[in-house]
């Protein structure tokens, strides 16, 4: 232990010598009576021990008070000026005017494109990849609005449906599959025109169908899980009850 | 009545304060122990305004509380634990405010004694500068070392009183003593060799 530390046992006892040696400080002439003061008076707590955060000293908050009311200022003197929709939140308009259309309106789509809609609506994949790599010619959709006068008129819409990209869904359940469902494409109607048939097939997602089974049988495990719970809950009921008749 | 408390041990004027609430007893302990109180702190956070608000503090402490005195313990551990917490108080109070501070005035760090050529060694044996110097050193301590080795070298409180008024074990205050003493030894090695 000596070996290891180098240093000579009495270089300690030199240290406390020279502590030790230090002048005594005194308390000053006037402790005592500011002491027995301060209890007579009942104040017992002393300046120095009252908190004096910096932080809340009233000239600290006034660079904040100034931030704050130049921000309130700002938003006073110059109101919303934002001027852009939020796409997000807002209909597209084609939509927005059918929502909006009087029930006695009657709303068609005519195309204006020469040929069979239903057959560009059951177009198959061929085609619509060709659509997809062709820039497609401008598609315009029309509404006939029937007024209470019964005349007729045709207005143009903005918003292009793009027929070859939709499926009626109704059918699709009821079992009526469209040729181009049944070439394995096939898209919600009105479920816009820029997602591409490879990305979304019906209802389930391309190269999902091999995890069918394993999500069936992960369903049933669930469904039996969730029975035998069920069981124990009415039988927990049926013998509170029976306790409770007792 | 005053002559006869005079003769009294502290932990008898501290029952009397306690039981009869003798005002008299009270100020006996204050003045038996302003002193060595004001040392004790002084050399713990080398301040002599916040020093004397320290054992004012601490007096004020036993006057409210001095009930939570328990008669199994020595009087002297029981106020300089009291004062030595507000101590360490005040240290950690003023580190926070260091941090807050924009400006950091603290002359410790900027006193740097060990450089011998800042300070020659004519200067140096000169008393009063020496004495600054080993203050300056031990307030560069760490202050768990710095309150035991002033406990036991500046106050000279035994071992065991110093483990009662710190609560550690004395071979923990033993530890810390000489960790303090190397530390200060490293510090002032130019000073006491002479």
């Amino acid at each position: 232990m000596e070996a290891k530390n180098p240093e000579p046992k009495n270089a300690h006892e030199e240290i406390s010598r020279v502590l030790s040696g230090l002048p005594k400080i005194n308390a000053p002439e006037n402790f005592e009576f500011n002491l027995m003061t301060r209890i007579q008076n009942g104040a017992y707590e002393n300046a120095r021990w009252k908190v004096k955060n910096p932080l809340f000293t009233p000239w600290r908050l006034v660079p904040a008070a100034a931030g704050l009311a130049a921000i309130v200022l700002m938003f006073l003197i110059f109101p919303d000026q934002d001027t852009t929709e939020n796409l997000l939140m807002t209909d597209p308009p084609a939509r927005a005017a059918a929502v909006n259309a009087s029930p006695d309106t009657m709303h068609l789509r005519i195309s204006s494109k020469a040929g069979n809609k239903s057959d560009q609506t059951l177009a198959g994949n061929k085609k619509a990849t060709e659509n997809k790599d062709k820039a497609a010619p401008a598609e315009e959709t029309f509404r006939v609005v029937v007024n209470p006068n019964d005349a007729v008129t045709k207005e143009k819409l903005p918003f292009e449906f793009n027929d070859s990209r939709s499926v009626d869904l109704d059918s699709y359940l009821g079992g009526h599959k469209s040729p181009a469902a049944k070439g394995g494409r096939g898209v919600l109607v009105s479920s816009g025109n820029s997602m591409s048939a490879d990305e979304f097939d019906g209802f389930i997602m391309s190269g999902e169908m091999e995890k069918l089974p394993e999500l069936k049988a992960r369903m049933d495990s669930i469904m039996l899980e969730y029975s035998k719970q069920k069981e124990k809950r009415q039988k927990a009921a049926e013998n509170k009850e029976e306790k409770r008749l007792k | 009545m005053n002559r006869k408390l005079t003769e009294l041990q502290d932990e008898e004027l501290i029952k009397e304060f306690q039981d009869h609430n003798t005002i008299a007893a009270y100020e006996i302990l204050v003045k038996r122990y302003k002193d060595p109180l004001m040392n004790f702190t002084y050399r713990f956070l080398g301040d002599k305004d916040a020093c004397t608000d320290i054992v004012q503090e601490t007096m004020i402490k036993f006057y409210l509380n001095k009930d939570s005195y328990k008669s199994f313990a020595k009087f002297s551990t029981w106020i300089y634990t009291i004062a030595g917490n507000l101590a360490k108080n005040e240290l950690k109070r003023r580190k926070r405010r260091s941090i807050l501070s924009l400006f950091n005035d603290d002359d410790e760090k900027s006193l740097q004694i060990e450089d011998k050529n800042i300070i020659s060694p004519e200067r140096s044996a000169d008393g009063e500068i020496k004495n600054k110097m080993i203050q300056d050193a031990l307030l560069k301590v760490k202050p768990v070392y710095r309150e035991v080795v002033i406990l036991r070298d500046i106050q000279g409180l035994s071992y065991e009183e110093i483990a009662e008024i710190t609560e550690l074990s004395i071979g923990t205050v033993k530890s810390r003593i000489n960790r303090g003493r190397t530390q200060l030894q490293k510090m002032l090695k130019g000073i006491y060799k002479e």
